[in-house]
């Protein structure tokens, strides 16, 4: 499955055909801007109105002489059905949360483009001395407590496949499930994780100056 | 079954099983699970949900009831999709628990196989080498088996018929010895006879010249006569206890039930025995054997008929238990005697062996007593003896069908 994920992220950054773009803004804090449009690749689109919480986690590594220093970022978006509006989550380095609401993709959009994201506050770094960065953005297409509930939701499901009789469901949901019977309810149920629904991948050059 | 159709038939097994297991697992397992995520199904919650919100517009006044199955449609929907997005790992999970399970039960199945097969072995082992050592001629092995399988049941009979063995051979020498004791009995007998006879006849003539003497030593004489004749008379009821002793008759056998015969011989000898208590402890279960009735019945008087003098002036009792096993019917016969010496022990059933005084019995009744038990194919055993009492076993071997009654 990984295997297949990465000359597939390479298709779709061939396919959007631009590229993010650092900038250094005042305080040595590296913004992420002008992100290409992946909320209308063909492959993320349909699931941002599944109604799961779409998590866009942002890597950036700036490769330096002396090493490489590595920020990022995370975007949320949850489509609600019966309001039909988007919920959107911001989280930056500094681990402050915004949050905002958006009525439509075309909004959502609009809004995509004019993010501006912070991925790394390196203060008093020497930029003049990074070469370029690298930057990755995995799509993920739930987020963990809706993974959590799904466990736990299956691991039940699993239990009552188990019991022949109603007498039996009631008297597990008494006594909990047989120690084996757990064991291997929850060995399945943690087979469910958070893996990327695909990947994109860019190396940009990094701004030497601040941003005017 | 030795190790490699063992291996063969239990890799045969491990392929069945494997196939068994791609077969339900993958065809049917995988099937159902894609059932539950099946887009038609996804498609029709999909539109379900439409529903909800239409009929909520058009029945606003229950908006809350549809959105609030709504809201239980979209979370089953949006597991149901969490679910799709991790088919195959879920798959691969369940696929390696089973096979786990599967590879568990193989190796504890391999190992309990090898296991038994080596414990087996040895076991195996061990029988090899009590039959080398029964075909050397050593009896009476143990293999000391305890299981009920097969090679512990072989092992039973191994040990059955190497105690028979040992059994036989000692009937065999006792045999052999008392047949030796008897030709040497019949020939002193033969001896002892004609000069006996002689020597009776020579006494009846001198007592007919007697007739005729006028001396005044005739009545001395005729005294003296009558003393050597006395004498003459006691050595023929030894020479014919050795007859008796050498001339036993083979004993004719019928199937009996032991119990009334045993009941009898008590009632009949009730009063024979002035200081013996004869008392019978009856079986639970009917106890048959081939015997020749008169002759059992010796063996038993010749048993009392030590065990009195040997109680002396005290008065005692002779307990009979009747009772059977694998090997046939036995009779214990036990007094509370003050047993027998030490010394005496390892030759008892040898004749003229006795702990009496001369001219009080020429210790031929346990060596006839034997003889008569081995004569019925069974056995006299002298069982325990202290100080509190002797026990004699009369064996006998099971009755065979043929054996009239």
């Amino acid at each position: 499955m990984r295997w297949t994920i990465l000359p597939l992220a390479l298709v779709c950054a061939l396919e959007l055909g631009a590229t993010p773009r650092l900038e250094v803004e005042p305080g040595d804090k590296l913004i992420l801007t002008a992100l290409p449009l992946i909320l209308s690749d063909a492959q993320v689109r349909p699931h941002l109105t599944t109604g799961l919480t779409t998590t866009f986690a942002f890597r950036v590594t700036v490769l330096t002489g002396g090493g490489k220093l590595v920020g990022g970022s995370q975007v949320e978006i949850r489509y609600e059905p019966w309001d039909e509006i988007y919920h959107v989550a911001v989280m930056g380095i500094d681990g402050r949360i915004e949050r905002h609401t958006v009525a439509s993709f075309g909004d959502l959009s609009e809004w995509w483009k004019t993010l501006r994201l912070g991925v790394l506050d390196a203060r008093h770094a020497d930029w003049s001395a990074a070469s370029e960065a690298r930057i990755t953005v995995a799509v993920v297409p739930f987020s963990q407590a809706e993974g959590d509930d799904t466990r736990r939701w299956f691991s039940e499901s699993l239990e009552r496949a188990s019991r022949s009789s109603a007498e039996e469901i009631a008297r597990s949901a008494e006594d909990g499930p047989e120690p084996l019977g757990r064991a291997l309810n929850l060995l399945i149920a943690t087979s469910i994780r958070r893996r990327a629904l695909l990947s994109y991948r860019w190396t940009v050059a990094v701004p030497v100056e601040p941003s005017p | 079954m030795n190790l490699k159709i063992s291996l063969l038939a239990l890799t045969v097994i491990v392929v069945a099983a494997a196939l068994v297991f791609y077969l339900f697992e993958r065809r049917l397992s995988g099937a159902w699970f894609a059932f539950g995520s099946h887009p038609e199904m996804l498609r029709l919650l999909d539109q379900s949900l439409d529903d909800q919100k239409e009929l909520a517009r058009l029945d606003p006044e229950r908006e809350a009831v549809y959105r609030e199955r709504f809201t239980a449609i979209a979370t089953l929907v949006r597991r149901l999709r969490i679910l799709e997005h991790n088919r195959a790992e879920i798959t691969r999970r369940y696929e390696l628990i089973l096979l786990g399970v599967f590879a568990a039960a193989v190796v504890f199945a391999t190992a309990a196989g090898v296991l038994r097969h080596s414990r087996d072995s040895t076991r195996l082992d061990r029988l090899r080498q009590v039959l080398a050592e029964l075909a050397e001629g050593r009896t009476d092995v143990a293999v000391g088996e305890r299981r009920r399988d097969t090679i512990g049941r072989i092992a039973g009979m191994i040990e059955r018929t190497s105690r028979r063995m040992a059994r036989d051979r000692r009937r065999l020498e006792a045999l052999r010895n008392l047949s030796a004791w008897q030709e040497a009995a019949r020939r002193h007998a033969h001896e002892m006879r004609t000069p006996l006879a002689a020597a009776q006849l020579e006494l009846a003539r001198l007592d007919g010249l007697l007739d005729a003497e006028t001396s005044g030593r005739r009545d001395e004489i005729r005294q003296a006569a009558r003393s050597a004749g006395q004498e003459l008379e006691r050595l023929g009821a030894f020479t014919r206890q050795f007859t008796s002793f050498a001339r036993l008759p083979q004993p004719q056998k019928r199937r009996r039930d032991l119990a009334p015969l045993l009941a009898e011989f008590v009632a009949t000898f009730a009063a024979a025995w002035p200081n013996l208590r004869l008392e019978l402890v009856p079986p639970e279960l009917r106890v048959e054997a081939a015997v020749d009735r008169d002759m059992l019945r010796q063996v038993l008087v010749n048993l009392c008929d030590n065990s009195s003098p040997a109680l002396g002036d005290r008065r005692g009792r002779v307990e009979l238990v009747l009772g059977s096993d694998a090997e046939g019917a036995w009779i214990e016969v036990s007094d509370d005697g003050p047993g027998i010496a030490r010394e005496v022990r390892a030759r008892l059933f040898e004749p003229y062996t006795t702990t009496r005084t001369i001219g009080h019995g020429m210790g031929l009744g346990l060596a006839i007593s034997k003889k008569i038990m081995l004569d019925h194919d069974g056995d006299l055993e002298l069982r325990k003896t202290s100080d509190r009492g002797t026990t004699f076993r009369l064996i006998l071997p099971p009755c065979p069908e043929e054996v009239e009654a």
